[in-house]
């Protein structure tokens, strides 16, 4: 048994190859009566049934599991805070240019906790040869 | 070869590593406007993977990050089979290993759910953005709240884009 609206998936795949009910119920080896009951969903077809209109139509059909998109109010909350417009302007570049970018940010931010350090070290440094002030 | 994430990436498709790119990295790929300093992996585990793994990075001389200096660790084929996850710190940059996330999986299950992305002249994959979500999910720390909405945001924008 299985759980799926057949009614869009044949409607798109028939409209996609152009073609008629009754022609795609000709490729199928089936009645334009059988078509149009599973376009309006009258009928609940079996899965074999919807496999066989989508080849008929020139497509696969395929199954694929996917998890579970739960909602969490925890992070709900978070997302009037995130800037959607970067995320826009990602989505228009390529997977490589979105590397690159990664890349300078990444390089500049390493280069700023090296300043960093060397900045610390050489204010602990004449703390640790001569102690610091007024220790005897 | 600089000495970067992307010489990282480098060796181990030069070597035939088997690796799927997640965590920050991943995030990036999918759009996400954070910058990540750490690279995570997920490696397959086995023998002939393990030799190909430990060949492409050992020149980058891998060490426990955070831990002090000294220490008998080496990285080499006996050490990555007796651990799973490692947390390193090499000449080209923070590297995590990971034999397996919380939620995911090892690289069998995930291998099954990542995307192919041309990033540095080769097909890398990548774990899909689902799959990252389930994973951040799944690893329940707080500092990936954050991190967690704008990758939901990103893949509401993606979905709504086709």
């Amino acid at each position: 048994m299985y759980d799926v609206d057949a009614a869009p998936i044949v409607r798109r795949v028939r409209e996609a190859s152009a073609l008629s009910q009754r022609e795609l119920a000709d490729r199928a080896g089936t009645t334009q009566a059988v078509v149009s009951r599973v376009e309006s969903g009258v009928a609940s077809p079996s899965f074999d049934m919807v496999r066989r209109l989508a080849n008929a139509a020139g497509f696969e059909l395929r199954l694929e599991c996917v998890p579970h998109r739960v909602t969490d109010p925890v992070v709900d909350a978070y997302k009037p805070g995130v800037d959607q417009s970067l995320l826009i302007a990602n989505l228009r570049k390529s997977p490589r240019e979105r590397f690159s970018t990664l890349l300078s940010a990444r390089r500049f931010i390493l280069k700023v906790r090296r300043v960093g350090e060397e900045a610390r070290n050489r204010v602990a440094e004449p703390t640790a040869k001569y102690g610091r002030q007024g220790d005897e | 070869m600089n000495n970067d994430l992307d010489d990282i990436l480098m060796r181990l498709h030069a070597a035939g590593v088997e690796f799927i790119i997640v965590g920050g990295v991943a995030a990036n790929l999918h759009g996400s406007a954070r910058v990540t300093v750490d690279l995570d992996l997920m490696y397959k585990r086995g023998d002939a993977n393990i030799t190909r793994l430990v060949g492409a990075l050992a020149p980058l001389s891998p060490y426990l990050r955070g831990a002090p200096l000294g220490l008998p660790f080496r990285f080499d084929h006996p050490t990555v089979t007796a651990g799973l996850n490692f947390t390193l710190d090499t000449s080209s940059g923070p590297l995590d290993l990971l034999g397996e996330m919380t939620g995911v999986g090892r690289y069998e299950d995930v291998v099954l759910h990542t995307n192919t992305m041309d990033i540095i002249g080769n097909d890398s994959l990548v774990i899909e953005l689902d799959w990252l979500i389930r994973a951040k999910r799944a690893a329940g720390r707080p500092k990936d709240l954050e991190v967690l909405a704008e990758l939901e945001i990103l893949r509401g924008l993606t979905d709504k884009n086709g």
